[in-house]
């Protein structure tokens, strides 16, 4: 119980310490009900414990008897008191011990422990640190409330724009995120938005620009799992399932097929420009050349994959989905369009498809001569250890004389023959 | 009941502190050695002595005879010392009637009192004849055995210095010792009392406190005293402890020790225990008794390996290290 008095504050003061570094740390308010609650548990569970135990063992009575300054005397009796049957000398022994037990000041060996005070310190942490957890605001009601504040302040952005200017804001807006238009169309699109944004009173203005970064201010104060996501973030979010390298491999194919969508854009621009003038453009009849080139180099590629198969696999192309169109301005599939060529999931099919290849490399299994050495190269050693019997007969002839006793130990043997008592 | 052993308590302790005060007229500067003599003979064990010259070895067990009022008798041991010079021998006598007869002719072991001087100056062979002495109380002489008159005590010394032409003593006659006792060489203090007792005075007489019965019952009243399990096993780690394979021993006696104390360390050392208890008017053993009384008890048990004596390590310092690293508890 003593035991109990003493750690029950320090198990308050604990509480109330993770209550504290849950509100600092922004954490769940359940883990200081949780904390709490498995303190209040050992706390008992010790209570519960030390009273069902029995009679206190010799290592109590020793201690106590060390505290006390009996000599040994208590430790002494403690366990004649326990053994039946006690002689003469034994009972005589009880009967001083119990004197000189009760002779001592206990009081002032075990100084009483104010129990009132330590179960008012255990009651004062446990409420500070539940009032420290209900007083916490959770994640979610905090991010909901940062939303909130956030939207009212964009709104109150918008609400400061002129209206007709704000009707073809949101014209631009909603047009450009429909799409559909070309480059230059997109362009011409931001040279307006920006030519009117131009056109708004400088105040107003700075005013707007003031809010944004208020706005922004408070995005960036909430927390990270709740920030909304901007078009990277959602980019990036949805191809979070696939492997680092799919990932890197489909951006830097988007990429690439993004630079020859533009550059199609723009043959097809100067295409159309040419029909319009009745111009026959140079430019217009390499597609054609282009297409029969490609045409004879996948045949090509087609007869050596059938006399290699494990390079068809690296290279042939055409119908699978990583099938080459070399033709500039092509991606993807051959009769596939450019933008609907861009299908993610065919496209991680498939380099996934390739790396699971490319990694059975390393077990060195399609490797058709072992003298190969490769850094990368893995394998399992084939050496082993086999415990050998020892010689059942020694041959003497070639043990070897003992060493000669060096000076230096002469004296020590000298002394260990004629030893000293 | 209880007063009975109260009155056997206070009895015990004032004939101790009636022997040693006597014995302190004589010998002084050597509390502890005087204190720890008288218990082994208590105790009903014997005592080796080691020591320089001139500390006063010789005059302990001449004044601890004068004052028990009990048989002394000195054995110097020299090489040429012979068994029957201890023990005694047979000699022709002649009858009235003109016939011849074998008599034995007792030896100096035959006192109460035996002072085994420069035990280890003679030979393995005689020293052996204190074996059965030492051990059984008893001496055998060709087909009889005669017992020794009780109490029978052996104190005997050695130096420590002169080794040359020496016979240690064999382990199984260092086990019978009950205490191995360093002599220290005296303090300042102590040297000028020596000299003021010794020059000034022919002779100091001590006064006979006790007697042989007062002994023999001295020695019955140590052995009624009770000792609790606990302080035993105290005991008996220790013992267990000098032994390099124990899970008691020490890092010293794993590595110093050939050999640990046999069992008649742990005797030794709960009966010296018994009477520390006796003299200090308490009716227990503690463990402070123990403590106590464990060096001389188990210093001359402890058989060292050979990087033992080639670093010449001491056996009070592996004793040491056994008292404070053997858990009381």
């Amino acid at each position: 119980m003593r035991l109990v008095v003493r750690v029950a504050p320090a198990a308050g003061v604990c509480a109330a310490a993770v209550a504290l570094a849950v509100r600092i740390t922004g954490a769940s308010p359940l883990v200081t009900a949780a904390t709490v609650a498995a303190l209040a548990v050992a706390v008992v569970a010790a209570y519960v414990v030390l009273r069902g135990r029995g009679a206190a063992p010799d290592v109590v009575a020793a201690r106590v008897d060390g505290d006390a300054g009996l000599g040994g005397e208590l430790r002494s009796a403690h366990w004649f008191a326990s053994q039946p049957g006690a002689d003469a000398w034994a009972g005589y022994h009880l009967s001083r011990a119990a004197t000189h037990a009760g002779a001592v000041d206990w009081p002032r060996v075990y100084p009483p422990v104010q129990a009132v005070r330590a179960w008012a310190m255990t009651g004062a942490g446990v409420v500070v640190a539940l009032a420290l957890a209900m007083t916490t605001p959770g994640p979610a009601a905090l991010s909901a409330a940062d939303l909130a504040a956030a939207e009212a302040a964009e709104q109150a952005m918008l609400d400061t724009l002129p209206p007709e200017l704000r009707a073809q804001l949101e014209a631009l807006l909603r047009q450009m995120a429909e799409g559909g238009e070309t480059a230059d169309v997109a362009e011409a699109t931001m040279a307006e938005l920006q030519e009117l944004m131009k056109q708004l009173d400088p105040e107003l203005a700075a005013q707007l620009a003031e809010m944004a970064r208020n706005a922004q201010e408070m995005a960036d104060a909430m927390p990270a799992g709740e920030k909304p996501l901007d078009g990277a973030d959602m980019a990036k979010d949805s191809s979070a399932g696939l492997a680092e390298d799919v990932r890197w491999a489909a951006d830097d194919l988007a990429e690439r097929l993004a630079n020859a969508s533009r550059e199609r854009q723009t043959a097809e621009k100067n295409a159309s420009a040419s029909e319009e003038t009745g111009e026959m453009a140079s430019g217009s009849e390499q597609p054609t050349s282009a297409e029969g080139a490609n045409s004879d180099m996948q045949m090509k590629m087609s007869r050596e994959a059938a006399a290699d198969p494990g390079a068809a696999r690296m290279t042939m192309g055409g119908a699978g989905a990583m099938g080459g169109d070399s033709r500039p301005g092509a991606g993807g599939n051959s009769g596939a369009d450019g933008q609907n060529a861009l299908d993610p999931l065919a496209i991680a099919q498939a380099l996934r498809q390739e790396l699971v290849e490319a990694s059975a490399d390393t077990k060195g299994e399609n490797v058709e001569r072992e003298d190969i050495r490769r850094k990368t190269e893995q394998g399992e050693a084939t050496v082993g250890y086999t415990r050998v019997a020892p010689p059942s007969t020694v041959d003497r002839s070639r043990a070897q004389a003992p060493p000669v006793v060096p000076d230096a130990r002469r004296a020590l043997l000298h002394s260990y023959f004629i030893r000293h008592q | 009941m209880t007063t009975a052993v109260a009155e056997h308590i206070d009895l015990f302790r004032e004939r101790f502190v009636r022997i040693t005060g006597e014995i302190g007229k004589r010998i002084v500067g050597q509390e502890g050695i005087v204190r720890d003599t008288v218990t082994g003979f208590l105790a009903g064990g014997h005592v080796l002595l080691e020591g320089i010259p001139g500390v006063g070895k010789t005059s302990l067990v001449h004044t601890l005879a004068d004052v028990l009022h009990l048989n002394f008798s000195r054995i110097q041991f020299t090489p040429d010392l012979m068994p029957a010079d201890i023990v005694g021998t047979n000699i022709v006598q002649e009858n009235p009637h003109g016939g011849t007869f074998f008599e034995f002719q007792q030896g100096p072991v035959f006192a109460h009192v035996v002072l085994a001087d420069e035990i280890n100056r003679a030979t393995p062979k005689t020293q052996s004849a204190l074996l059965e002495a030492m051990q059984d109380q008893s001496v055998t002489v060709g087909r009889t055995t005669y017992k020794l008159e009780q109490p029978f005590f052996v104190l005997a010394t050695q130096n420590p210095l002169e080794m040359e032409g020496t016979y240690p003593l064999p382990e199984a006659q260092l086990d019978r010792f009950l205490f191995k006792l360093r002599v220290a060489y005296p303090s300042e203090a102590a040297m000028h009392q020596i000299l003021d007792r010794t020059t000034a005075a022919m002779n100091l007489e001590v006064d006979r406190v006790c007697d042989g019965p007062a002994i023999l019952e001295m020695r019955q009243v140590a052995r009624a005293v009770p000792i609790a399990r606990p302080v035993q096993a105290y005991a008996v780690r220790l013992t267990l402890g000098s032994h390099p394979d124990s899970s008691y021993a020490t890092p010293l006696v794993k590595r110093y020790v050939r050999y640990g104390a046999s069992p008649r360390a742990a005797q030794a050392i709960v009966l010296a225990g018994k009477i520390r208890a006796l003299t200090d008017g308490r009716a227990f053993v503690s463990i402070d008794d123990v403590r106590d009384v464990a060096m001389p008890a188990l210093r001359h048990r402890v058989l060292l390996n050979f990087e033992g004596e080639a670093e010449q390590v001491s056996t009070d310092t592996i004793v040491k290290e056994l008292l404070t690293g053997v858990a009381t508890e």
